[in-house]
């Protein structure tokens, strides 16, 4: 859900699903003193949205290492389900 | 009267604590063991509410916390915090007669609450399954996004001097003669206070009990469902009146999987434009992995009261552990017998809405100041145990 096109480094999206900005994140970053990329997810919702940060985990990697966050392999975890799946699945299919 | 204190956790409740101590002009170290909001605080929904909470002072406390709440949102960053209301709806006739007799024992604590016949609360939830008897709502309940509650309180003490130090696993407080004079890190280093309080959810019994205290809080896992943005199912949060009968241990009419891992409806629209679906209430160690089989109770209990929601996209869900106590209230205390340590932890699903009136309890206790409640039945040392 590309919310803006790219168009300079302030409205460079990271994050397309949530429409997180590069300039967006710095902002995030500093305000709350963030010191891993986890938390940056957190305050941002960079990486939280459809594609669970399967396009933009990358992105965000290395813009957390250049920035001198924790960037380990753990900070952005994949939960299940391993795609999205419509609730009626999820329920089994029985229901209804 | 303390004036250096040293508060044990970054979760909601620390931060809170962090925030009312740090107003107060006491010079704060918040210790966190990993990330700072990253623990059950960063896996739960938003629920500030009083609705749930027993009539008298259980909701007392809950009426308390909204009013700071209300408060904190001038004062901190946006935290989306609004005030929506909050329902909670029937599964079946058996339930409509305790439904209203909650609706009369909340009205009379004080909360503003009214029952909602059939026909009504078809008209304000037009998603509900058509079956649903009776609800109710609670217009003073209120919402907010955690992730940035818990970071905005930490920030604002931060920026008065209130020092952080994450990734710092405590390995014991610092006791001497009977006193608490602070914390020892894994790392060695020593923090020194006149105050310590240990806010650290299901880890505080493990840090308290070298002391001779024991806590009886358990690790009470809960997982949520996350909807991608799309279709939602109005603005207000609805819960089922089940959710109630299962956080207080009472019998429901409801299938054997509802039954076993406590499953009860609870929908949370958020400002993100997505959806949070629970509950689920189970003991099984410290675990917080998705389980397929609760969280496909989860997905049915939704559909029950919300046909529409089949199509509605899932991209994660997770779980996380509520600190449990027998009595369903935290212990927000001195430790009696052992001073310089205070405890507020045990919250188990309330810590998002109790923070508030727990920081400012704490903040009271800890620097001596009479208390806006009578906080006796918070106290530790009711439940018998130890030395406190």
């Amino acid at each position: 859900m590309t919310e803006r096109a790219p168009s300079g480094p302030e409205t460079t999206v990271v994050c397309r699903c949530e429409g997180v900005t590069l300039e967006e994140l710095a902002q995030a970053s500093s305000r709350y003193r963030v010191a891993s990329l986890r938390q940056l997810k957190l305050v941002s919702r960079a990486g939280m949205g459809i594609c669970q940060a399967r396009v933009c985990a990358p992105a965000l990697e290395a813009l957390a290492r250049g920035w001198g966050l924790a960037a380990g392999s753990g900070e952005l975890r994949t939960r299940p389900p391993i795609r999205p799946v419509d609730l009626a699945t999820l329920a089994g299919g029985e229901e209804g | 009267m303390a004036s250096r204190v040293v508060v044990v956790g970054g979760g909601v409740i620390g931060a809170a604590c962090t925030y009312f101590l740090t107003a107060a002009g006491a010079e704060v170290t918040l210790v966190e063991a990993q990330v700072v909001g990253g623990g059950t605080s960063s896996r739960c929904d938003g629920n500030v509410l009083a609705i749930d909470k027993s009539p008298g002072f259980d909701s007392q406390l809950g009426l308390r916390s909204q009013k700071l709440l209300a408060e904190l949102a001038h004062v901190l960053g946006d935290f989306e915090y609004r005030s929506p209301g909050s329902y909670l709806v029937c599964d079946n006739d058996d339930e409509v007669e305790p439904a209203h007799t909650w609706t009369e024992a909340l009205r009379e604590s004080g909360l503003p609450v009214e029952f909602l016949e059939r026909e009504e609360v078809h008209r304000r939830l037009p998603d509900l399954a058509a079956d649903v008897p009776a609800g109710l709502y609670c217009a003073s309940d209120a919402t907010l996004n955690p992730l940035l509650y818990v970071q905005g309180l930490v920030a604002w003490a931060r920026e008065r001097g209130a020092s952080v130090r994450d990734r710092s696993p405590v390995a014991a407080l610092d006791a001497s003669d009977g006193r608490v004079r602070g914390v020892v890190l894994a790392s060695g280093e020593h923090l020194a206070a006149d105050a310590t309080v240990v806010a650290a959810g299901i880890a505080t019994p493990a840090l308290v009990a070298p002391l001779g205290i024991e806590l009886p809080i358990r690790p009470r896992k809960g997982h949520l469902i996350v909807s991608a943005r799309g279709r939602r199912f109005g603005d207000a949060k609805v819960m089922e009146f089940g959710y109630l009968m299962s956080k207080f241990g009472l019998e429901r009419r409801v299938p054997p999987d509802v039954e076993r891992y406590g499953v009860a409806l609870v929908y949370e629209p958020t400002r993100a434009g997505n959806f949070l679906l629970g509950s689920s209430r189970e003991f099984v160690g410290e675990d917080t992995e998705s389980d397929p089989e609760v969280v496909r109770t989860i997905a049915r209990r939704a559909l029950r009261f919300y046909p529409g929601m089949r199509a509605a996209t899932v991209v994660r869900t997770y779980a996380g552990l509520r600190p449990w106590t027998p009595d369903h209230l935290p212990v927000v205390s001195a430790a009696e017998g052992v001073p310089g340590l205070f405890v507020a932890a045990g919250h188990e699903g309330d810590g998002i809405s109790l923070a508030a009136v727990t920081g400012e309890i704490v903040r009271d206790l800890v620097l001596g100041r009479e208390t806006a409640l009578d906080v006796a039945p918070l106290r530790l040392g009711r439940f018998g145990l130890g030395a406190a």
